[in-house]
Order: structure tokens, then C-alpha cells, then sequence
């Protein structure tokens, strides 16, 4: 057996889920649960207690998925960083694929799916999906982070009926609710956030060269180089405080330089 | 456990648990084959004991007990391991126990050895009402193979710190033999903030541990396999940094199955020390300055401490990056205030000596920084233009006189020899200087360790770890950094 653990941390919810990197439907263990601002706590021996489940032992793992976000800064880390150790200590392959996308993967119906993660600060990550009939998850737009009244009005102008998701619905679901009127289906609420198998399908269904579907019929060397532990970042979409006062007090002067600081800024595939 | 043991035994577990074992309980436990029993003797009087049962590859801990007058030594934590070694013996890989959940020294003894909580019975105990939590440990045969290793002088660590804003590792054989050292600094991305940016540190730590520990293992000459343990800092510093480091820590030690030790980033500023100086054994005084600490510590042994006093608001450094902030000097302020000061005269301005006559040994530098600040406008208000080295002299002069008084009196209270200097502000050529100026007259040894391993480094954290493993001291798979972590105090289980 040639395991995979998914593993993400990005909202409140610790999720892990055991793939079969030989047999994209097999969800081999997965569990997930609320933990907030316990995740470094619990994750690993949840990852323990799943592979034990699965009858695997650590050394069963042929490669490690990883949510990168958008989400919580420290809770993205938590996740990328313990990826990180198993990835390298183990010498397989660091994959990575977008939260939002494996929230995208526990919609209930094929169609236009919105994902919106609470940002915090009034703000939401959005990124819109579409569920096809055979189930799969394809991505419309890019990570980014906006105010709810942008995005909602957005998707509006789509003029298409969707499924709205995600945790940003707490505090602002009556935005998207008052802007897309009844254009808008909203979720069950414990849907807003990954689980176990929804990790593994998201791992599945990323795409590029240092995905899942590109690295698992290379040799393990070729493997390890495709998707190398060191070059999985997050996707933050926005900067530090520190570089947003800086930016925002450059604006009206020149154009920002590099930050030099990993990710994309606003839109765009994060590098 | 004997026959002979039992009257003790039996002694111990009464004073132990509410609702102990008898003494013909422990009678039928001597011969029994799928039981194991050790006894910790001092003096030839037993002092403490504790029995294992294994059952396929698991050791249950049935009992562990400590004589109440050597509670709190070390006894219990040799009694666990000696049970942890009969547990392999017998073909068990991990250990697992129940223990009340009001018992905290009991906890605190089997968290500290790397158990993790791994499930709640409540009520278990009858008598007391009290929940018991289910406990596990990591696989033993690593942790008594990285203990017998680091007894032996061999064991090979790899260490990571990510406290700050330096992505460090190394790796280091027996405690003492840096085999490797890499520091992958941020400062320049911080530069421009004019202090660490948090949010940006953590990113930076992120993007870089893989690689810096590749580096360390390559410098080394070392592959996983060879690595007996791995160390990382838990704590004090900035949270958000400090995660990154032990969440990759511990997934790279459940993968390898190896040891996890966390180290406390303040005592590795003092084994630094121990690493540019072997001879340095305590007790001695230290003095830890740096961009985050600053604090007078008293070390009776290595892995005991007393925190004499500490800065109530600004670390030195801190204060030297404010000063040179409010200066217009760039980040960070240490190195361009003290080649500044060089060319200045320390006596220009007469700065306040805060908490100089306070008559503890706390100190205090928002106030100098305040007092500068008040300078500079004044001088500017009238038109006057900035000597900026005889500020910083002035300045400087001021930190290092309350810092140097501090110390000798930390010194002399604690009647010790030797003064250590740690801490990146220890950079600082008048303040080693002043500091050896001032303990020589009065015969004291300073010990400075060089600036490789007084800025942020993972060697010293590497030193720290060799001890802790000897002792027996483990992180569990649940451990979370802290951006406060206390130093082990004087009384506490080494």
C-alpha cells in the first residue's frame, strides 16, 4: 500500500484524510473536527491515530498533501509546516492544494459553487468553482481577499444560480443573501469547512506540474524533485500589517517594489 | 521488586494514592512473568518504585511511586525510564498509563517524558471521583537509544530555532561537537520595518527551514538516519515563529520515530556559553541581553535556574533599536549606536540611570529611551544640531552602567565566580568591555561567547537538548511553542 495524508488547517477545523496515491477514489481514513487555536495540538496524532486506523505505519507514506490556504495565517502554517517535516523526513513528494478547494469538494450538487472563507477584518477569501455532473471540481478565479459586498455583487453579475459555502458565512452570509437574492443557494453549515475525504479529492483534482495527479507514476527520486518539500508555500493573498501601512503610504507615490514576501498580492496564482 | 522491598513499597504507595495497593497485591505481582518491577534505592533505603504490565507491544504502566521526601529529584522520571527499559525487554514499543487528572505533578513527570493525552475516563477513580486521563508515549526504543547515546557522549542531534527572525540549525555529536551551523538571517527584510515584523518572520521561516536543514545535514555530513533526535526551540519568543519550527520538528519526528526535545531559547543562551568554554561549570551569574531578553540569571547546576531580575519593559536591545529608530540610523540600531558611541563622549549628556538605587535587580529602559527622545527635541526646538555620537555614547553609557552594577551585585548576592554574557546585545564592545573591566577588579571570570553563538544560533540549542535527552526530558507529538516559557526553576524534577 502507497498512502497519501491530506492534511489542513486553514479555518478552525483540523481535517486529515488518507488517500491511495494508486486509486484516486479511495479514501482510506479521514476524520475532522473544531479545534481552535489547537491544531499544532492535535494534528499530528491525528495523523497518528488515522494511519493507525488505515493499518499504516508512518513509512507507508509515498507522498504528503497539504492545504495551502487561504485562511488563517498561523493555521495555514501549522498545517504547511508539519507537512513540511513529514514531507522531508521522509523524502516524498509535498503536494499542495487551495482550502477553498476542498471546501468546494463537499458541495452537495454539481454547479456553480462560491466559496467564501472568513479574512477576518470584514473580509472574505472568495473563489468560485464548477461541480460537473461526474463530480469533479474544476476552479473559476484565483485566490483573492474582498470585502463580502464586492464579491457577492460580483458573482451577481454572473447572472448564474450557485451554491454559496464556506466559513465567511457566519458574519456575512446576509450580504450574499441580500445581493444574489435568489440566485443563491447557501450550504449546510457543516459544510463550510474541509473534511477528511474532501483533502483527498482536492489533493486529487489539483493540477501542475507538483501536483498529486503529476508526481505519483514518476520514480520516488523523480518524485521528490517534482514536488520538493522545501518549495510548498502558503496562500496568504495578503501582505503583513507591516507591508500593507507601507504600500498603502507608497500608493500615492510610486509603485511598490518587490516585498519579498512569498505569495500572490491580491489575485493571481500564488508563485 | 523483592520480598524485602515490600514493607517500603507498600509505605510509599500509602502515603502515594488514596486508594492504594496492598501489600498482598504487590506479593502477587513478584512472580508473575508478564510483569516487571523496578525499585529506585538511595543509600540503600528505597525511595521510590513502579511496575509495568505488557501485553503485546504495549507496556501499561500499572504503578509509579515516589517517597514524598525525594519528590520533586528526579526520582520518578529514572523509575519511568528504568520501566521503559524492561518494557523493551520484554517486546513492548510504546508505554501508556492512567493517571488522575488532579495528580499534576504526576502529569507534568509524563508529559515532560514525551507522553501525549491521549483519551479521558471519567470518574475512573471511585474513591475520588476524579477523571482519569489515558496517556501514551512515543516509541521507546529511540528515546532510550538517544538516552543512552547522550550518557555515552555520541548521540547526534539536529536542533532548529525559529524564535525570531534567523532560520537556524545544526547539528551536533555529544553536546559539545558542532558538526554543522547554519543561520539563515531575515534582518533585511525587517529593515526597512525598522524592528521585526512578526507576520513576516513567520512567513521567512516558512520559505526557508526546509533548505537550512538541508544545509546543516550536507555541512554535517549527516542523513536522517544518522540522527539520534531532534531538538527545536519551544519558547520564549514570537509565537507565530516559533510554531513554524516545532510544527516541522514534530513532523519530521513522527516520521523518523525519533526523540523530540524542546529547548527554551534563554538556556541555550547560557549553553552557549558552556560551547565557546568547556570549563565553565556552575554555579555562575548571566547575563542575558539581546533584541528580545534581557535578565540577570543565577545557575546553581546546568538545567536549574533562578531568575534574579529582568527588564520590567524594553530588552537592551529593543532600546538600542528605538534610540537608533528616533536617531534615523536604521535597523538594527545595536551595531550603528556602538561604532557611533566609539567616536562620541559617554559623559556629554547625563541620561537617567534607571532603577540604579532600586534595590532589586530588575531594570528599567522605556524611560532612557524616553529621555533621549526628549533631548532630541529639545536640541532640535532650539535649532541646535545633533552630535550624534556623543548621543549614542551618552546613551550606551547609560544602558551599560545600570546593566554592569546589576550584575556585580547578582554576582556578589550569589557569591559566585564567574559572569556570563549572552544574548546578541553582547556584541556590544563596551559593554564586555566594562563588564570585564569591572568583574576583574573584583577577581570574577567573564566568560563571552563569540558573536557566531551570540546571536540567535541552533548550536546552543543543540547543547541544551544533549542534556535534556540525558535526563530523560521529551516532547510528546502535542507539545505547542510559547511565546512564554518560563526557565526551569531551582526546585523543579531536573
Amino acid at each position: 500500500m502507497r498512502a497519501f495524508v491530506a492534511l489542513d488547517t486553514a479555518t478552525e477545523q483540523v481535517a486529515v484524510g488518507v488517500g491511495d496515491v494508486d486509486d484516486p477514489s479511495a479514501v482510506l481514513a479521514e476524520r475532522s473536527f473544531a479545534a481552535p487555536r489547537a491544531a499544532n495540538e492535535v494534528l499530528l496524532l491525528t495523523v497518528e491515530g488515522l494511519l493507525a486506523e488505515a493499518g499504516l505505519r508512518a513509512t507507508d507514506v509515498a507522498a504528503v498533501a497539504c492545504g495551502r490556504g487561504p485562511g488563517s495565517f498561523t493555521g495555514v502554517r501549522i498545517a504547511v509546516a508539519t507537512a513540511k517535516g513529514m514531507a522531508h523526513g521522509l523524502g516524498v513528494p509535498l503536494v499542495g492544494f487551495g482550502t477553498s478547494d476542498a471546501i468546494a469538494q463537499r458541495a452537495s450538487r454539481p454547479g456553480i459553487v462560491g466559496v467564501v472563507t472568513d479574512a477576518m477584518r470584514g473580509e472574505v477569501y472568495p473563489a468560485l468553482f464548477e461541480v460537473g455532473h461526474d463530480g469533479r471540481v474544476a476552479r473559476l478565479t484565483p485566490d483573492r481577499v474582498a470585502t463580502p459586498d464586492e464579491v457577492a455583487r460580483g458573482w451577481a453579475a454572473r447572472g448564474e444560480r450557485m451554491l454559496v459555502t464556506g466559513t465567511g458565512l457566519a458574519k456575512h452570509r446576509e450580504v450574499f443573501e441580500r445581493v444574489l437574492g435568489d440566485a443563491a443557494e447557501f450550504a449546510d453549515e457543516r459544510t463550510w469547512v474541509p473534511d477528511g475525504a474532501s483533502l483527498v479529492r482536492a489533493a486529487w483534482s489539483s493540477d501542475g506540474d507538483g501536483a498529486l495527479r503529476a508526481v505519483v507514476g514518476l520514480s520516488s527520486g523523480a518524485a521528490y524533485a517534482a514536488a520538493h518539500p522545501a518549495v510548498l508555500l502558503p496562500v496568504y493573498t495578503r501582505l503583513s500589517d507591516a507591508e500593507e501601512a507601507e504600500r498603502r503610504r507608497a500608493a500615492a507615490s510610486r509603485e511598490p517594489g518587490s516585498t519579498g514576501v512569498a505569495g500572490p498580492l491580491e489575485g493571481g496564482e500564488a508563485s | 521488586m523483592q520480598h524485602g522491598d515490600l514493607d517500603a513499597v507498600t509505605r510509599i504507595e500509602r502515603a502515594s494514592f488514596p486508594a492504594p495497593w496492598s501489600e498482598a497485591q504487590f506479593r502477587d505481582e513478584i512472580e508473575r512473568q508478564d510483569r516487571s518491577w523496578v525499585v529506585a534505592e538511595d543509600d540503600g533505603a528505597l525511595v521510590g518504585f513502579g511496575g509495568v504490565m505488557v501485553v503485546d507491544a504495549d507496556a501499561h504502566v500499572m504503578d509509579l511511586a515516589v517517597d514524598p521526601g525525594y519528590r520533586r529529584r528526579g526520582v520518578g522520571r529514572a523509575v519511568l525510564w528504568a520501566l521503559a527499559e524492561r518494557a523493551l525487554a520484554l517486546g513492548a514499543a510504546r508505554m501508556t498509563l492512567e493517571v488522575a487528572e488532579s495528580n499534576r505533578a504526576a502529569l507534568d513527570l509524563y508529559l515532560s517524558c514525551g507522553f501525549d493525552v491521549a483519551g479521558r475516563r471519567v470518574a475512573y477513580y471511585p474513591e475520588t471521583g476524579d477523571d482519569a486521563l489515558v496517556l501514551w508515549s512515543r516509541p521507546i526504543r529511540s528515546h532510550i537509544a538517544a538516552m543512552r547515546a547522550a550518557r555515552e557522549g555520541s548521540d547526534v542531534v539536529l536542533a532548529i530555532e525559529s524564535s525570531c527572525d534567523e532560520t537556524a540549525t545544526a547539528v551536533m555529536r555529544g553536546g559539545r561537537e558542532l558538526l554543522s551551523s547554519v543561520v539563515a538571517s531575515q534582518v533585511d527584510f525587517h529593515a526597512r520595518f525598522g524592528g521585526v515584523v512578526p507576520e513576516i518572520a513567520s512567513r521567512k521561516h516558512t520559505e526557508a527551514i526546509v533548505g537550512v536543514v538541508d544545509e546543516a545535514l550536507e555541512r554535517a555530513g549527516v542523513g536522517f538516519e544518522e540522527l539520534d533526535a531532534i531538538a527545536v526551540t519551544q519558547g520564549p519568543g514570537l509565537v507565530g515563529a516559533l510554531v513554524v519550527g516545532v510544527a516541522y520538528a514534530k513532523g519530521l519526528a513522527f516520521v523518523r520515530g525519533l526523540p523530540l526535545i524542546g529547548v527554551n531559547h534563554l538556556e541555550g543562551h547560557l549553553y552557549a556559553a558552556r560551547l565557546h568554554d568547556p570549563t565553565l561549570e556552575p554555579p555562575f551569574v548571566a547575563l542575558v541581553v539581546s533584541g528580545g531578553h534581557t535578565m540577570l540569571v543565577h545557575v546553581p547546576e546546568w538545567g536549574r535556574h533562578e531568575v534574579l531580575g529582568r527588564t520590567l519593559d524594553d530588552a537592551a536591545g529593543e532600546a538600542f533599536d528605538k534610540v537608533a529608530k528616533l536617531l534615523g540610523l536604521g535597523y538594527p540600531g545595536g551595531p550603528v549606536i556602538s561604532r557611533l558611541a566609539a567616536q562620541g563622549d559617554p559623559r556629554a549628556i547625563a541620561f537617567p540611570r534607571a532603577m540604579l538605587k532600586s534595590g532589586n535587580l530588575d531594570v528599567s529602559l522605556s524611560g532612557l529611551k524616553t529621555a533621549v527622545l526628549q533631548y532630541v527635541q529639545r536640541e532640535r526646538a532650539a535649532g541646535r544640531e545633533l552630535n550624534l555620537p556623543d548621543i549614542a555614547a551618552s546613551f550606551q553609557a547609560a544602558v551599560i552602567d545600570v546593566q554592569v552594577a546589576k550584575t556585580l551585585a547578582a554576582a556578589s548576592e550569589r557569591d559566585v565566580q564567574s559572569v556570563v554574557l549572552a544574548g546578541g546585545v553582547a556584541a556590544n564592545a563596551a559593554l564586555r568591555e566594562a563588564l570585564a573591566h569591572a568583574l576583574g577588579e573584583r577577581g570574577m571570570r567573564l566568560v563571552v561567547p563569540p558573536m557566531s553563538l551570540c546571536t540567535d544560533n541552533a548550536a546552543m540549542i543543540a547543547a541544551v537538548a544533549h542534556d535534556e535527552i540525558a535526563r530523560g526530558r521529551f516532547l510528546g507529538l502535542s507539545a505547542d511553542a510559547s511565546a512564554v516559557l518560563h526557565l526551569r526553576g531551582a526546585s523543579t524534577n531536573i
